[in-house]
């Protein structure tokens, strides 16, 4: 009978695990104050639309390679030159409003995507010294609401710093103190705008859901030397940091989920049966 | 010869256990991101799961004691029979030496040579 009890709990437990993220996922009831088709380039237009009813356009015939970002000389990145996607944008961003939690010029976009190709979140950051902000105008990138990222699915994204133009620049960004990639560049084109497409689910070998904490730097005028994490950093300089929640499969069922799981479960069961006191006989 | 238990305490496997045990617990509430990925967490509540196995492994309650206490001699089995003073005492040798106790005194009478029936009477 108490074993009975016992599974019954542990099945329960499992349960109530497996199902809460999914019963805890409500939708949200704002209207959204921020068009982001605006921030679709004519051209690819027709390859979305907004399949999901949260205002952020989807992409109609599923996830699709986009555009890879201008790949600095410094950058451990990828990338190539695609300079005329998004030209139109940035002109749209100035008048989108203020709002940014970047210091410095820069500017941009993101759209994170799941593996059908649905919209799963999106910023936008207009410069200045506000915070950046969702769809429905709320503060974005913050622990309560953080950037919303699909570690199977696609991140669209552009960038600027416009008017400002960095030359022989240097930027890092990191995320938890464990992920971190650099770069940068002479740039002796003057390039001051950068768009592409992060695909996580070719990138990462397996999912993972997670809430971290990332920030990042951009210099101007650094040089080739690696930028290091500083109190301040020289003038001029774009600086942030937000919180984005890595998002997907149910935890449960992902790799670092499981294996967590398992280990909890064998911790527990050695705790509780091979670690406790024992009486023994003895004559 | 009489049975009784010892304590056997575990701090070291209670430690490695809670370890272990900490470190899913907190792989658990980062993949449910109830608290943020980051190193120093993850080494703080593993730490913490590490700490509370080793106290576990040194102040739970026990454990009863598996099986029943080792078997008694057979005199101690009988609440009725006394033991022989010869058989602890002495080898069996001796103990053949000793003069049994009809030999020694009259059986009834007692020590002040008084009849024990008439006491009783």
């Amino acid at each position: 009978m108490k074993r009975w009890r016992n599974m019954v709990f542990v099945v329960a437990l499992f349960g109530l695990m497996a199902v809460a993220p999914f019963a805890v996922a409500g939708g949200s009831e704002q209207e959204p104050v921020i068009d982001f088709n605006e921030f679709i380039p004519a051209q690819f237009q027709n390859q979305f639309d907004d399949l999901n009813g949260d205002g952020i356009p989807d992409f109609v015939d599923g996830p699709v390679e986009g555009p890879t970002g201008v790949r600095g000389i410094w950058d451990d990145a990828f990338g190539e030159v695609d300079d005329q996607t998004y030209q139109t944008i940035d002109a749209q961003l100035a008048e989108a409003g203020k709002g940014s939690s970047l210091t410095g010029p820069c500017k941009g976009v993101a759209i994170s995507y799941d593996a059908d190709g649905m919209s799963v979140d999106a910023i936008i950051d207009t410069g200045g010294d506000d915070p950046l902000i969702d769809i429905y105008g709320n503060q974005a990138m913050t622990r309560g609401n953080p950037m919303k990222v699909d570690t199977g699915g696609v991140l669209l994204y552009f960038g600027s710093s416009q008017p400002a133009t960095f030359h022989n620049h240097r930027w890092f960004i990191q995320a938890a103190g464990i992920f971190k990639d650099d770069g940068g560049d002479p740039n002796p084109q003057d390039k001051n705008r950068n768009a592409g497409s992060v695909n996580f689910g070719e990138l990462l070998p397996f999912e993972f859901t997670a809430l971290v904490h990332a920030n990042g730097a951009w210099v101007d005028e650094w040089g080739p030397a690696e930028l290091p994490e500083m109190d301040s950093y020289p003038e001029p300089n774009c600086v942030g940091e937000g919180w984005v929640q890595f998002v997907g499969a149910n935890p449960l069922f992902t790799t670092p989920g499981a294996v967590s799981l398992a280990l909890a479960l064998a911790g527990f069961t050695g705790v509780l049966f091979n670690a406790r006191p024992a009486l023994s006989w003895r004559e | 010869m009489t049975s009784h238990t010892t304590l056997h305490r575990h701090p070291i496997r209670g430690f490695i256990w809670g370890l272990v045990f900490g470190l899913g617990v907190t792989g658990l509430l980062m993949v449910f991101s109830i608290v943020e990925l980051s190193i120093p967490n993850l080494i703080i509540y593993t730490a913490v799961g590490a700490v509370v196995g080793l106290l576990w492994g040194l102040f739970a309650p026990a454990k009863k004691p598996k099986g029943a206490p080792p078997a008694a001699p057979s005199w101690r089995t009988s609440p009725t029979e006394s033991a022989p003073l010869y058989e602890e005492t002495f080898p069996p040798s001796a103990a053949s030496e000793i003069p049994p106790m009809a030999e020694t005194a009259d059986a009834s009478t007692d020590e002040r040579g008084e009849d024990n029936e008439d006491t009783a009477g």
